[in-house]
């Protein structure tokens, strides 16, 4: 490895850890701030403008707060936890293709090892409430695995179609094919799918269940306070972001857009507006629906996503078959 | 299998149809009022403190029969006769950090003397600032008096 390419990725892994913590605040303020607005709220208004130091000064708070370990837990598995559940946040940024320059590596199986980090998020889940040595976090771990493996069917057979449109499993390459067309058009369906079980995979209302609060406390982060809480909570937003991300490189063009000055870079905006518009819709879904009974939730993945996600699989492959009988 | 697709496309309208209320919701004013700094509007029959009713000249109805002391279950109204007045307080006593604001008093006056003012909950440090005489001494008028209170009314 050359020195260049040593910088390069110095560089961006910083970048990537700086833009992780970011992101993290900025979404916990703006889902604060919409969830009170959904409700006829005002959310934060004292800590700054309008409640805007509101989440540095909670990060604040929690380093200040003493992480305490239960006598009974597993102690080094119950410090670890968060760890797992934060690294690997960072590794599938590094293949996100932000703007046609703004990539770190561009992997043939990009999308492939972004789906794959993505279920370290379940180890994570599952060690914490299993080290905690805590009845509600053990029902909240074994809920979010059932739940992921449920879920994980779907994105990957949507994730499939869209392989097969764009004949590639590289992000950018995905992202070059939609230049004419977005996939949104051609997979409507793969969309909402992929959406559904995404708002699962990340834990997120209304398939909040691992840490269904009317239920279980708080699920497997019942037993953690301070740094390592808020650890979980930053590795919570990344996972949504990726998830956006993602669904903006399949089906939403990726840097697609109308032409800026700098397109190499500034093209990252169209990205960013596009991602973040799907977080919104994720935080609008959370604040609206009640979350599903745990068998609703099961009976949702196995019997609809994942026929669906079948039909649309096969009516793809069928679709680039004929097609390319046809035109070539 | 007809009831299958039947129950998603319904399931699916009422979910468009909820996320249409929060969207609403999001886009009109919130009602939430930032206490210390606004206020909300408060009914006129909110009980926020007790009061002598007055005539048109400013004078109290109260005669100084005594009942609302007696009637009052935390013993919170203090009623003497005016010296120099027939039939007028000339204290009338009430400690509002024991009130509970149940009415007996204002229901069981005989001449409708009583009532509930709307005004805001009184904070103060000292417990002093919490009795208050309701009856000044010089003229059987008045409102109710006491130390300068903070409260959000203008």
């Amino acid at each position: 490895m050359d020195s260049e390419t040593t910088i390069r990725i110095f560089i961006s892994v910083v970048l990537v850890a700086g833009f992780v913590f970011a992101n993290a605040t900025v979404m916990g303020y703006l889902e604060r701030k919409l969830a009170g607005h959904f409700q006829r709220r005002l959310g934060p208004m004292e800590v700054g403008w309008h409640g805007i130091l509101q989440m540095p000064i909670d990060g604040i708070k929690l380093l200040g707060k003493r992480m305490l370990i239960p006598k009974q837990a597993e102690g080094l598995i119950f410090r670890l936890a968060p760890v797992i559940s934060l690294s690997p946040v960072l590794l599938p940024l590094m293949v996100i293709p932000f703007s046609p320059a703004l990539q770190v590596v561009d992997m043939k199986v990009g999308l492939i090892f972004v789906l794959a980090i993505e279920a370290f998020g379940t180890i994570a889940v599952f060690l914490a409430g299993w080290s905690s040595n805590n009845k509600y976090a053990m029902m909240g771990a074994l809920r979010s695995v059932a739940q992921n493996i449920a879920y994980e069917i779907p994105i990957l057979m949507v994730a499939l179609s869209v392989a097969l449109l764009a004949r590639s499993f590289s992000l950018r390459e995905i992202v070059m094919s939609q230049a004419a067309l977005w996939f949104i058009v051609l997979q409507p369906l793969g969309f909402l799918i992929y959406m559904v079980a995404g708002l699962s995979e990340c834990n997120r209302a209304p398939f909040d269940l691992p840490e269904a609060e009317s239920e279980l406390t708080a699920g497997y982060l019942t037993e953690y306070s301070g740094i390592a809480f808020s650890l979980f909570m930053i590795a919570e937003y990344t996972h949504m972001f990726i998830i956006c991300c993602l669904a903006t490189v399949l089906f939403l063009g990726g840097w697609q857009g109308p032409e800026l000055p700098w397109a190499e870079y500034s093209s990252a905006i169209w990205f960013l507006i596009k991602a973040y518009g799907l977080m919104f819709c994720m935080v609008w879904v959370r604040w609206t629906f009640p979350r599903v009974r745990y068998d609703q939730l099961m009976n949702f993945a196995w019997k609809y996503l994942i026929p669906f996600a079948l039909v649309n699989l096969f009516v793809t492959a069928l679709g680039v078959y004929i097609y390319e009988k046809l035109f070539s | 299998m007809k009831n299958y697709f039947l129950d998603l496309f319904r399931g699916a309208i009422s979910l468009l149809d909820g996320m249409l209320v929060t969207l609403q919701a999001l886009f009109s004013r919130p009602v939430t009022e930032q206490y210390p700094r606004q206020c909300a509007e408060l009914s006129p029959n909110f009980r926020g403190c007790l009061a002598l009713v007055q005539d048109t000249e400013g004078l109290v109805l109260c005669t100084a029969c005594g009942l609302c002391a007696k009637t009052c279950p935390s013993k919170c109204l203090t009623v003497e006769r005016s010296a120099d007045v027939k039939r007028k307080p000339g204290s009338f006593r009430y400690d509002i950090s024991h009130c509970s604001f149940c009415g007996m008093c204002v229901d069981g006056c005989p001449v409708s003397a009583l009532m509930f003012k709307p005004v805001r909950t009184r904070v103060s440090t000292s417990r002093e600032d919490f009795l208050l005489e309701l009856c000044p001494a010089d003229r059987h008028g008045g409102s109710p008096r006491g130390p300068a209170l903070k409260s959000c009314d203008p």
